[in-house]
């Protein structure tokens, strides 16, 4: 599945003018996100969307999962990993959701 | 939030002391101290890539060596967190190794015929653009679609490793055959490092891209007879290393 979605944001990327580095950085936000949902997520449902805005592409993951373990030292790494290769990130997680969503900048050119 | 430390305060103080004293010392043991330390992380980030195809240990050893390269290059009075400056060379060893180190594909056969010139496209674009190319750009001089090269270029993260003898092929000569039949591909890897620029390319094209010689002369823009004389002339220099050193493929 995450091959996938990588494919997807490369593809949304691709179209929105995106430079391949851009892309690289993309895919490994979008594995991240996926990989905290996932392996925190209690094998919830997961929701992910791309949205393409003028300073970039956002990357919005959702797990319906009832606990999400957000304190998780993994996610500090998941937070470093995120931090180098996107302008934003965040988590925001009550009961029964957890949102992660990063921001990859983009650089028009010509 | 996400939290934004994975280590404890104590340990995080050790670090920043270890850190400051390497820094005046460069005392190798201390060195080897916080990379022992902090293989934590470089183990953290590797797992980012473990559904990529490739051994999870290999993967390891190669955040390892990121995670020396920054411990070498870490400034302690820059301010920032030593987290926060290792894991993009962490990443970025991770994603050369992928780039330049791993060539079985499980990828479609088009894109894997494909990544040799999307790679050199990219670079030569990035070169003469002085910026990172679109895939559009990369597409246009390939005269091929960009869903071709966003596979391909997805397909630099999905190798899986692979014998060097399984490779095909209809040119092959016999001292390709003897070659790929003696070494395995981590001693490969070390020898290349012997060869020029050129050289090096053209062997890892020719039997770690699984690229006939007339592939290989289009990709270089010289004739395939001159192609077939490099590679026997590099593997001459490589039996030649090998013969000196013949430690180099234990």
């Amino acid at each position: 599945m995450s091959r996938v979605l990588r494919l997807a944001a490369s593809g949304v990327a691709s179209l929105a003018g995106f430079s391949v580095d851009e892309i690289e950085d993309i895919k490994v936000a979008v594995s991240e996100v996926l990989l905290a949902l996932v392996e925190h997520g209690e094998g919830a449902a997961i929701d992910v969307r791309f949205v393409v805005t003028e300073s970039g592409l956002e990357i919005h993951g959702r797990s319906a999962a009832e606990h999400f373990d957000a304190q998780h030292p993994d996610l500090a790494v998941c937070s470093t990993v995120l931090a180098s290769v996107c302008t934003e990130h965040g988590l925001e997680h009550q009961e029964g959701s957890a949102h992660i969503w990063a921001m990859v900048a983009h650089v028009a050119v010509g | 939030m996400i939290p934004e430390s994975a280590l404890g305060a104590a340990d995080e103080q050790w670090l920043n002391t270890a850190l400051e004293r390497l820094a005046v010392t460069h005392d190798p043991a201390l060195r080897m101290e916080i990379a022992a330390h902090e293989s934590w992380l470089a183990v953290r980030t590797a797992r980012r890539f473990w559904d990529r195809g490739e051994p999870f240990d290999d993967l390891t050893q190669v955040a390892q060596i990121g995670l020396l390269k920054a411990i070498d290059r870490f400034s302690p009075e820059r301010g920032v967190p030593f987290a926060a400056f290792a894991t993009p060379t962490i990443l970025g060893e991770l994603r050369r190794h992928f780039r330049d180190r791993t060539w079985s594909v499980h990828v479609p056969r088009r894109a894997k015929d494909l990544r040799g010139a999307v790679n050199a496209m990219r670079e030569e674009l990035t070169l003469t653009l002085e910026r990172s190319p679109r895939v559009d750009e990369i597409a246009d001089r390939l005269n091929v679609p960009v869903d071709q090269v966003i596979e391909s270029l997805e397909s630099n993260l999905a190798y899986r490793t692979q014998q060097l003898d399984a490779r095909g092929g209809s040119d092959r000569s016999s001292s390709d055959t003897d070659f790929e039949h003696v070494l395995d591909r981590e001693v490969v890897i070390g020898l290349l490092d012997h060869l020029r620029p050129r050289e090096r390319r053209i062997l890892t094209l020719r039997f770690f891209e699984g690229m006939s010689q007339e592939q290989i002369a289009q990709e270089i823009g010289t004739s395939q007879v001159h192609v077939g004389r490099l590679i026997a002339a590099s593997l001459a220099l490589l039996r030649d290393h090998l013969s000196e050193n013949p430690a180099a493929t234990s």
